[in-house]
């Protein structure tokens, strides 16, 4: 996958970068993480509804716009409409379809 | 929010689940009903055969949503005691995947909690399964009914 250049990703999911102002930390999972490339996307980010964030993160990454079509975008635990601002510093998690049990 | 059940026991675990060490006598005895349900991985899916099953969470997500469930599911069936374990990582061919284990007065409500138990770990949980074939292959499931939703609201919780 080919990142622009002012986006970051972090491989590793057990730390979080050190934060500067407006940004935004992006946790993706399971084969939406497999076809992005990378467990985490940090993108410039001030203040927008999680429908702005997933066009943004559909343009960072255009190989996964099929699959974030489908999936949730949550803060920390629960899962957020797409109207909901979402705020810098969030922990933003998106959850593709899922399939436990 | 409110406040899970006390008698809801969730877990997500990372090794073999011991499924009849849920199952024990109740201290309630207007218990006449105890339903244990045991998934396991199976060897074959639509012709293809599984060798192994992979899961991966959002682990805090995931307790605290299996929490949810089983507060729902105790009170929605006036049960005694709720358990929902669900195993992490890679479960070979013929392991538990995710345990549920239920307490009621009769059999009736402790089958039904346990179908609709099920139903939701499978669309309202984050975890995800990837088959690996056993020609190596590895493919992540994400089903057309598997997209979660926003958080019901506090009415419809009990």
């Amino acid at each position: 996958m080919k990142m622009q250049d002012h986006v970051k990703t972090v491989l590793k999911n057990d730390s979080q970068p050190d934060l500067g102002c407006g940004t935004l930390v992006v946790n993706l999972f399971a084969g939406l993480a497999e076809v992005a490339g990378t467990r985490q996307i940090q993108l410039d980010w001030k203040s927008g509804t999680a429908e702005v964030l997933r066009i943004q993160l559909g343009q960072i990454c255009p190989s996964i716009v099929k699959l974030l079509s489908l999936s949730a975008i949550a803060i920390e635990h629960e899962v957020v409409d797409d109207t909901m601002l979402v705020c810098e510093g969030a922990e933003v998690n998106v959850f593709p379809p899922v399939s436990g049990g | 929010m409110k406040p899970f059940h006390s008698n809801a026991r969730v877990a997500c675990v990372r090794g073999p689940i011991d499924a009849v060490s849920y199952v024990h006598n109740p201290v309630d005895i207007s218990v006449g009903a105890r339903v244990l349900f045991v998934g396991t991985t199976r060897g074959s899916t639509g012709g293809v055969v599984t060798h192994a099953l992979e899961y991966e969470a959002h682990e805090a997500a995931a307790v605290h949503h299996l929490n949810g469930l089983a507060s729902r599911a105790l009170n929605r069936w006036s049960l005694s005691e709720c358990v929902i374990v669900h195993r992490l990582g890679r479960v070979p061919v013929g392991e538990a995947s995710v345990v549920v284990c239920v307490s009621a007065g009769h059999r009736a409500e402790a089958f039904a909690a346990v179908e609709w138990l099920m139903e939701r770990v499978k669309d309202s949980v984050p975890i995800w399964k990837c088959e690996e074939s056993s020609d190596g292959q590895r493919r992540w499931i994400h089903p057309e009914g598997g997209r979660m939703t926003p958080a019901i609201s506090q009415e419809e919780w009990s």
